[in-house]
């Protein structure tokens, strides 16, 4: 199979490699990368386990309360990130909206919701 | 006829002194044991795991669902470099028949195949993309039969057979008091259809699992709720001693009662054993929603009779199911659908016939709720359907028949105290009054409704021994080891037993070092299924801490000369209950039993106290404890597009003693979010026995922008003398009530009776194209 080379910055460190152009992102980050936190679900783009984003650093503290199975919640942390990022003062209907791609099974989101909800207004007050 | 449940050893499951003065680690909301892997993403899952020289494994499966293979030929798989192997049913060197409760499926097809997707063969190859290769490249003839597709069919003379001589799975018959006679007592009789869908759990998780064979040892590690069963499985099939195999469970991405079955675990330890070398299989969610187990589809019909007061004197209900191509946990699904029939509450007169049939269909097993979530839409159905013939209050009615402490089941069981089902009825009620001030619509085109639904869940298996174990060691710097066979599975159960034995020991949370669901060193679980392992594995927990504390409190009490029944082992101190300054320090204690040359270990074992049920009546003590809970939810239909916005849902459970009321709260939450799905959104679609929407795009999952605000109320009727501290469970009553109370509710919101799950948008713009 051909390679090519691709220069990205992941997880904030600079990484040339060279990498099969066939390959999907999830099976890169995994199987070239390492990135086994990079999680799949459906391989269809539904489920929203695999979310990833590429700079900067997750605010995780507030999920403490919010995790039972565990496997949708690093896809959790990217989404929400990606959203308080964007808007750092989303509305509670923004949040359930920015993280209605991601599925969970176990939690109802009631808790996960609230940890973004949290991870928002602690970020607001310049805490975080 | 009645059958007393008093426990007959209370010593064994007496308070402990800590205990009755207040708690001081159980009831806490503490931070699960592996909460800050999972949130940074370094947990490993079965699929995130790599062990030198690993294989890939995949599975060769039937495209037809009922037929015998008259050809199979890997010779053009084989001859692609990079593929290792091909094994069929001929490898399998032991039984190769596989089943929780019937042996009844192959794990590699011999005789015929009976489903859709039955597996033929086992490929292992140098990469993933080697082994769909070889997938693709294996060439096969079937010679196909008419397949079994609906239990009308199943049922009928001259009908194909799937099994043995006849498609009957399983009958069940339950009769407690006269139904016959009670007829002509009751002043209003309600008779019902009701039907509910094949549904997929949909863990996100897809199944994954890793066997490596070494040192004529065979391990494997798998997602799994069952690493026991597998245990036996896997040896089973290889012809050895249990003991040959390590069944290690990795953190695991939800169940439901589909990681009970036997996924990968087989099938990546057969090609290990030829190949030598690591093996991982990693489902597709494709692969895995196609072949692991399903929801039993019902069709059930219920007469229901009571008098102009409101007191349901009798109940008489059909049950059907589809077990599938194989029986699974169909066995207990009938067995717990029957003896749950009535719902929670005190009906003399009852009878219940079931019938479960073999088909081509997907296999159905467990899935959260064993049957209960299906009866449960047609007892609540019957009992909202009674409070409108009565034009009563439908929690007035539900209260007066409700169980309560002392009441007697329809299988003849006097409850004991812990009965909580009233304390949730009116806290539901008030939380109701409280929250649920809009009862208007928010728009001229929407319909607002309120539905309710109850249920109660015996606590472990239907009237079969099911036991767990655990042991201990609490070490000289007051740490302790646990190792417990129960799989956590998401639902918390790792830090459950490090609080119980936190609490039992006098010990911190953060002291406790849980193993769990490892066969190499913990002993038997039993599965993660019927809610059991707050109860079981729980009590094993306590009692193996007891064991250990037994030792500890001689030495205390002679240290201290305080006899041994008035210490008290709080927060890492030893002190007198008359006299707190009697006191020493764990560490001082541990100084003392090393000096004496004491350990502190202990093991643990229990089993519920039942009694089997009569084959003939189902009369007997099926469960031990059991769980109960009250649900009301408030939603909108959009009249134009058949929408249907769930607002509010405020659900009451009775756990006994919860011990961590967040981690109970999170069920509550699950299961309703669950729950509205299975009454309004989930269905899984068949063609000619195939699944046809076994993915995402196909088969919808409520998202964050489904779910409602929930307001979880847990009501504790624990009293102490039943399982750990009074603790019952939640896992799958968190479930079970929403889905009666949101078909309730949009019936209310339309006046449109529909009785089939789910009620899509498009059912319900069907319905109103009618009127």
């Amino acid at each position: 199979m051909e390679q090519i080379t691709i220069h990205f910055n992941l997880n904030g460190k600079d990484v040339t490699v060279s990498a099969d152009p066939n390959k999907r992102l999830v099976d890169f980050l995994r199987e070239d990368m390492g990135m086994t936190s990079v999680k799949e679900g459906c391989g269809e783009g539904e489920c929203g386990a695999c979310t990833i984003i590429y700079n900067g650093k997750a605010v995780t503290s507030c999920l403490m309360l919010a995790v039972q199975c565990g496997y949708c919640t690093p896809g959790m942390v990217l989404s929400a990130k990606a959203l308080l990022d964007k808007k750092p003062d989303a509305t509670n209907e923004e949040i359930k909206r920015a993280m209605s791609g991601n599925l969970c099974r176990c939690t109802g989101y009631a808790k996960i919701i609230e940890a973004v909800e949290t991870a928002r207004d602690v970020k607001g007050g310049g805490k975080a | 006829m009645k059958t007393e449940t008093t426990v007959k050893d209370k010593s064994a499951l007496d308070v402990s002194v800590a205990a009755k003065e207040g708690y001081s680690i159980l009831g806490k909301s503490v931070i699960k044991k592996d909460t800050m892997e999972k949130i940074l993403g370094s947990a490993k899952f079965a699929a995130d795991m790599e062990l030198p020289n690993m294989l890939y494994g995949g599975v060769f499966r039937s495209t037809i669902c009922h037929g015998v293979i008259k050809s199979f030929d890997p010779s053009a798989a084989l001859a692609i470099p990079g593929v290792v192997t091909v094994l069929t049913s001929k490898d399998i060197p032991g039984k190769n028949r596989i089943g929780i409760i019937l042996k009844d499926e192959p794990i590699l097809v011999d005789d015929k195949i009976r489903r859709y997707g039955d597996a033929i063969a086992v490929v292992a190859a140098e990469t993933p993309d080697l082994v769909q290769d070889a997938l693709d490249a294996i060439k096969v003839e079937y010679e196909e039969y008419e397949a079994v597709l609906s239990m009308d069919r199943a049922a009928e003379e001259g009908a194909p057979i799937v099994h043995g001589t006849t498609n009957v799975h399983q009958k069940k018959h339950l009769e407690h008091g006269n139904v016959d006679e009670a007829w002509d007592k009751c002043d209003v009789i309600i008779e019902n259809d009701y039907e509910t869908p094949m549904l997929s759990h949909m863990f996100i998780e897809p199944d994954a699992g890793l066997a490596t064979y070494e040192n004529g040892i065979m391990t494997v590690y798998s997602s799994t709720q069952n690493p026991h069963y597998d245990r036996g499985e896997i040896a089973g099939m290889l012809g050895w001693p249990q003991n040959r195999v390590s069944s290690i469970q990795v953190t695991t991405g939800g169940g439901f009662g589909g990681k009970l079955d036997i996924s990968v675990q087989c099938h990546a330890a057969l090609l290990s054993y030829y190949t030598r070398r690591p093996v991982k299989i990693v489902r597709s969610r494709m692969e895995s929603t196609m072949v692991s187990s399903k929801r039993h589809p019902m069709k059930m019909h219920y007469k229901t009779g009571a008098t102009k007061d409101g007191r349901v004197l009798a109940v008489q209900a059909t049950l059907l199911g589809d077990t599938g191509a194989y029986a699974s946990y169909g066995p207990a699904v009938i067995t717990r659908a029957t003896v749950h029939a009535a719902g929670p509450y005190e009906v003399p007169n009852v009878r219940v016939d079931s019938t479960f049939y073999y088909t081509n269909n997907p296999m159905a097993g467990a899935f959260r709720g064993f049957g209960v979530p299906q009866v449960a839409v047609a007892h609540e159905g019957q009992m909202n359907a009674l409070a409108k013939a009565l034009n009563m209050d439908p929690i007035d009615i539900r209260l007066i028949n409700a169980h309560r402490p002392g009441s007697v089941t329809i299988t003849g069981q006097v409850l004991g105290e812990d009965v909580g089902f009233v304390q949730c009825l009116e806290a539901a009620k008030a939380k109701a009054q409280e929250v649920l001030t809009e009862t208007a619509p928010s728009a001229p085109n929407k319909r607002r409704g309120r539905g309710y639904g109850c249920m109660y869940y015996g606590i472990g298996n239907t009237g079969l021994p099911n036991p767990a174990g655990a042991f201990i060691e609490v070490l000289p710097d007051c740490s302790v080891n646990l190792m417990v066979g129960c799989a956590d599975i998401g639902q918390g159960s790792t830090s459950v037993m490090a609080q119980i034995a936190a609490e039992e020991l006098g010990l911190e949370y953060e002291d406790i070092r849980v193993t769990p669901a490892n066969t190499q060193v913990t002993p038997e679980g039993g599965a993660t299924s019927a809610s059991r392992q707050t109860f079981i594995s729980g009590s094993a927990t306590m009692l193996a801490a007891r064991m250990a504390k037994d030792t500890l409190a001689d030495v205390a009490a002679k240290f201290l000369n305080v006899p041994q029944d008035r210490l008290v082992f709080r927060h890492r101190e030893i002190f007198s209950a008359d006299d707190a300054g009697v006191k020493m320090t764990y560490m001082e204690l541990m100084g003392e039993m090393k000096r004496l040359g004491k350990l502190a270990l202990g093991c643990g074992a229990y089993n519920p106290k039942t009694t089997g049920v009569d084959p003939n009546t189902m009369f007997g003590i099926p469960f031990e404890v059991y769980s109960y809970a009250a649900t009301i939810v408030d939603l909108e239909v959009d009249t134009e597009t058949g929408l249907v916005d769930v607002l509010n849902v405020v659900s009451a459970h009775d756990v006994g003693t919860a011990v961590n009321k967040q981690a109970v709260e999170g069920q509550i939450e699950g299961g309703v979010v669950m729950g509205t799905g299975f009454a309004l959104m989930e269905k899984i679609e068949t063609k000619n026995g195939r699944i046809t929407n076994p993915v995402f795009s196909k088969y919808l999952l409520a998202t964050a922008m489904d779910a409602p605000t929930i307001y979880p109320i847990v009501v504790e009727s624990g009293t102490g003398e039943t399982g750990p501290f009074g603790a019952k469970g939640v896992g799958e009553p968190a479930l079970i009530p929403t889905i009666p109370a949101t078909a309730d509710a949009v019936e209310n919101a339309l006046g449109i009776r529909f009785g089939k799950l789910p009620i899509q948008h498009i059912d319900i713009m069907r319905e109103l194209y009618k009127k």
